[in-house]
């Protein structure tokens, strides 16, 4: 009867530990869930007013202290664009054309609405001015500053004809793929598209 | 030795995010006790500087507002 008792109390304490065990697994789990609060925007378009809500909402997370990636992607990808960049690369006829239809650098993209030919965009940038409220321009080198990382799709570039050189921050900025962005997006709690 | 200090940051004149981010810089460079004076005129920086403070962990100890112009003490409450 002792015997029986005893090598239950040995059974359930040996229960406990694994418990003990298995909720410690547990509160490790949560507690690297709960670090996972990075925001990731992707941008797609090359359109000055759709870049500048990405940076200012980029900029509004580096403030509450969250780490931000930004994933620049096919028409976006013009706005990483260095104006006086030179490319080094042999390009095809359609990627030269494609090189001069498209924006120089980010200040060049044209908005989105009510562009009329550049004129709209002239008007909005006075009234921002007049208003003091930071240009693009700003909001992008003070996203950079704060420590935004910023990851530049590979394939767009190649579609678009940039090459490298071609490009702002290169030293700084990450060349990568679908996956390795969505490696970051799985960590994030806030992923916008825009 | 922690430098404990009253930190004045006059963000009038500035639109959203940038008052926000002044406020995050200034942080950074804060030991936990600090106290940060902050004036600003923007419409949305009332709402913003609560929810800066409530995700952020800091403790707002005065709030004052008159007109348009929001004047808010927050005491720095963690190493950033």
């Amino acid at each position: 009867m002792k015997q029986e008792i005893s090598s239950q109390i040995i059974d359930t304490e040996k229960k406990i530990k694994q418990l003990e065990i298995e909720l410690f697994m547990l509160k490790e789990k949560i507690e690297e869930f709960q670090k996972q609060d990075n925001v990731a925007i992707i941008c797609f378009s090359g359109e000055w007013d759709k870049l500048f809500a990405s940076f200012s909402i980029a900029n509004g997370a580096l403030g509450l202290g969250k780490e931000v990636h930004m994933f620049f992607t096919f028409w976006g990808a013009t706005a990483m664009r260095d104006k006086n960049g030179k490319s080094s690369k042999r390009k095809s006829l359609s990627q030269k054309a494609l090189g001069k239809i498209l924006p120089a650098n980010i200040n060049a993209t044209p908005l989105s609405k009510m562009n009329f030919g550049g004129f709209g965009k002239l008007l909005m940038k006075k009234e921002m001015k007049k208003q003091n409220i930071d240009d693009l321009q700003t909001l992008m080198k003070q996203a950079h500053d704060l420590g935004a990382h910023f990851h530049c799709c590979d394939t767009s570039l190649q579609l678009l004809g940039f090459d490298c050189d071609e490009l702002l921050e290169k030293d700084k900025t990450d060349w990568c793929g679908v996956s390795s962005f969505l490696s970051i997006a799985l960590q994030s709690k806030v992923t916008l598209f825009i | 030795m922690e430098n404990i200090e009253d930190i004045e940051l006059d963000c009038r004149g500035m639109k959203c995010p940038r008052p926000i981010i002044e406020l995050a810089k200034a942080k950074r460079n804060a030991s936990p006790g600090s106290i940060i004076n902050i004036i600003a005129d923007d419409l949305a920086f009332e709402s913003d500087v609560k929810a800066w403070c409530q995700t952020t962990g800091n403790k707002i100890i005065d709030f004052n507002k008159e007109e348009n112009i929001v004047k808010v003490s927050i005491e720095i409450c963690e190493v950033s």
